[in-house]
């Protein structure tokens, strides 16, 4: 890997854009209802634009010679940096609504500061990607009012999703490589420790709110975390959250973090058929045009 | 006035190529006609969503990953044009998808079939969506107004759709043989359930044409079908697998192999060979998710 | 859930114009959705949404400038599709050179139609 820590940052959020709108994109045609599919379609385009942005900003800044295509879909599946919440399947709308509200909101901060990075390419790129986020965090606020504020059934649909989301959310904000480093040339403008202590503090009111805040006391993991390369295995189902604490009213950050590894490269046993699925034709074919 | 002498009159209007605008008195034929004709246009769009759907998370580049969700996503839009304008004429939205999940209402029959290669996805691009903008063009002149105004949306829409599809068909003839091949192949799969999308030849008693929601003959549509599509492919050394497809001078119109309508029938019928594979999946989604419904249709909590 | 007629400008000048219909729980999901049921292609600068059988008009709160996307979506508009017609004739041209063109009886005076059905 190049040894610029830049394009590790840019290729962590380029690949949880990319993913992630790879796993919204195949709602299109199913969600449970109609205008709603076009919606969320859209959230998914933009997306997946963005991490097209971030994929050209990386070869533009001389980080990479490989163009988009070869970034998103010609890589092997310890090169892609996004976090591990955004490999998993959609499951049910629960989920991905609760886990389009986690992602975008954190997403949001993550922008917020990067809007400031001393790499002016990036806070340009950046910035732009902003006035688009802003539907998406409008979009899934909306979302969890309605059913956070709604019959039984579909506060609890929206409580599993959280529980479920919420443990690898806060990995988005697992440090990146080189953090540090990131931090001195102030092209991450605050780390990601701080990021996610902002992120959690707000989320946290928001459940608190809407009395939704149990799913931060208790929430399972997803499945088993099975890193490549590393011997590390974690099969039981965790009932307290991994770092996740209450301290004088607000919810913090301490200690550990489920779901972590993407921004090295290790990811769940979600990743691979998905990979596989997306990469397929772009690799059976090299150098072809479509 | 008797129901007869109303009836009558706008017949006669519709006749002297009258349009109707929406919430005028209607006949209960046109109205039953044009629901159903509408609600099965409506649920082909949204199950034609289904087989380009499956190749958005397969696509080979960024680019058309981005074009193709694009694409799948007018459909879907298309289809809640549609329901709209059936739903005004007097068939809810939820029992039209619970009609169509349960397999009790129809879809054009090219939505029965998979699609199996990238090959496929750049055939329905172009041709079939060359096929539905030949049927939705002629649907612009239809007598009864909310419809035409739907189609004013969607037709634009499905032009774009078209020029992608044929963008999507010229990478494949101009790329690599296995390329080629790719199209060549999809056309050869592809072209008989395309010969059925116009319907049957002939048909004693088109209830459609009479109302006028239909304006053109299927076999006129068909014609025109092959007069815009056919010298193309044949300029890009693509044959079509029907030997007698050719222009008759003498008759001035193109002779051209009847397909076996049985399978048309079959099909439409509920037996494609991705109907019951589909319609299931889509019952699941449905079923599972009556929480969301019944979510959107409870009363907010107090601010 | 109710329907909600939904309102455009195409231009900053116009008065509201129906484009067409969606069915939503409430105001403000009805506008969320309607940003991009009707608006993704750019098709005006400004929206609304108003319940059937209601009076009160809800705007929606982006403008011009955000509606339609901000990054690249020309993907999804005519603007990025306006050389197909001039690729056709290039590629029919090159396979005819290759002795690939398929040569069975077409209509007369049509070497090749260059533009599909407009809409």
């Amino acid at each position: 890997m190049n040894g610029d820590p830049r394009l590790a940052l840019v290729l962590s959020v380029a690949d949880d854009e990319l993913v992630i709108g790879h796993r919204h994109s195949e709602w299109t045609g199913w969600a449970p209802h109609i205008e709603e599919d076009l919606a969320f379609s859209s959230i998914a385009q933009d997306e997946m634009a963005h991490a097209r942005l971030l994929y050209g900003l990386a070869r533009a800044a001389g980080l990479t010679d490989r163009d988009e295509d070869a970034l998103a879909l010609g890589r092997e599946p310890a090169e892609y940096h996004n976090a591990v919440l955004c490999e998993r399947p959609n499951g049910d709308w629960g989920y991905s609504v609760a886990r389009q509200y986690l992602y975008d909101t954190a997403d949001s901060v993550r922008l917020e500061a990067l809007a400031s990075s001393s790499w002016r390419e990036l806070a340009d790129v950046v910035n732009v990607m902003r006035l688009e986020e802003t539907y998406h965090v409008d979009h899934a606020r909306t979302w969890f009012s309605r059913l956070a504020g709604g019959p039984v059934t579909g506060r609890q649909r929206l409580a599993d999703g959280l529980s479920k989301a919420i443990g690898e959310a806060v990995a988005v904000f697992e440090p990146l490589p080189d953090e540090s480093k990131l931090i001195s040339d102030g092209v991450l403008p605050r780390s990601s420790e701080d990021l996610l202590n902002e992120w959690l503090g707000a989320v946290g009111k928001e459940l608190e709110a809407a009395s939704l805040d149990f799913v931060l006391e208790r929430h399972g993991s997803v499945g088993e975390m099975v890193p490549t390369g590393s011997g590390e295995v974690r099969g039981e189902e965790v009932f307290s959250p991994p770092g996740v604490n209450r301290r004088d009213g607000v919810w913090i950050h301490e200690g550990g973090f489920a779901g972590a590894g993407g921004r090295r490269g290790r990811h769940s046993d979600d990743f691979v058929p998905m990979w596989e699925e997306m990469t397929m034709l772009y690799r059976t074919h090299p150098g072809a045009r479509w | 006035m008797t129901y007869e002498e109303r009836t009558a009159e706008f017949k006669g209007r519709i006749a002297g190529g009258q349009k109707i605008e929406a919430g005028e008195w209607l006949p209960d034929d046109f109205r039953q006609a044009a629901l159903k004709f509408i609600e099965m246009h409506a649920n082909s769009e949204v199950m034609g969503a289904i087989p380009e759907g499956t190749w958005v998370p397969r696509a080979p580049t960024l680019k058309r990953k981005l074009s193709l969700t694009a694409k799948v996503q007018d459909e879907v839009g298309h289809g809640q044009i549609l329901y709209r304008v059936a739903e005004d004429l007097g068939k809810s939205r939820e029992q039209m998808f619970d009609d169509l999940v349960n397999g009790r209402t129809k879809f054009h029959n090219v939505f029965h079939y998979p699609a199996e290669t990238w090959g496929d996805v750049a055939y329905i691009g172009w041709l079939i969506d060359g096929a539905a903008l030949v049927n939705q063009k002629a649907l612009l002149d239809s007598s009864y107004l909310p419809y035409v105004r739907a189609m004013r949306r969607i037709c634009p829409e499905e032009s774009l759709h078209l020029r992608h599809g044929e963008e999507l068909v010229l990478e494949l003839v101009s790329g690599t043989p296995a390329q080629r091949e790719l199209f060549q192949d999809a056309v050869n799969r592809w072209w008989e359930p395309t010969m059925h999308f116009f319907g049957p030849p002939s048909k004693k008693r088109d209830m459609l044409l009479e109302w006028g929601i239909k304006t053109r003959s299927n076999e006129s549509l068909r014609q025109e079908f092959f007069t815009t599509y056919v010298p193309k492919l044949w300029d890009l050394g693509i044959s079509v697998p029907d030997p007698a497809l050719e222009w008759n001078e003498e008759k001035g119109e193109w002779d051209w192999s009847e397909p076996n309508w049985d399978e048309f029938w079959k099909v439409v019928g509920g037996n494609g060979p991705m109907t019951s594979v589909r319609l299931a999946q889509r019952k699941t989604v449905w079923d599972t998710h009556a929480w969301v419904r019944e979510a959107f249709a409870g009363i907010p909590a107090a601010a | 859930m109710a329907v909600f007629d939904v309102f455009g400008k195409r231009t900053a000048d116009d008065d509201w114009t129906l484009v067409g219909g969606i069915t939503a729980p409430d105001p403000e999901m009805a506008l969320v959705l309607a940003k991009e049921t009707h608006f993704r292609h750019k098709e005006g600068v400004a929206y609304a949404v108003r319940r059937r059988g209601e009076e009160e008009l809800h705007v929606g709160p982006y403008d011009a400038g955000v509606l339609g996307g901000v990054t690249d979506h020309s993907y999804r508009r005519q603007e990025a599709y306006t050389g197909v017609g001039g690729r056709q004739k290039r590629v029919s041209r090159q396979i005819q050179e290759r002795g690939l063109r398929i040569d069975r009886p077409r209509p007369p005076g049509h070497p090749s139609r260059d533009t599909e059905p407009d809409g």
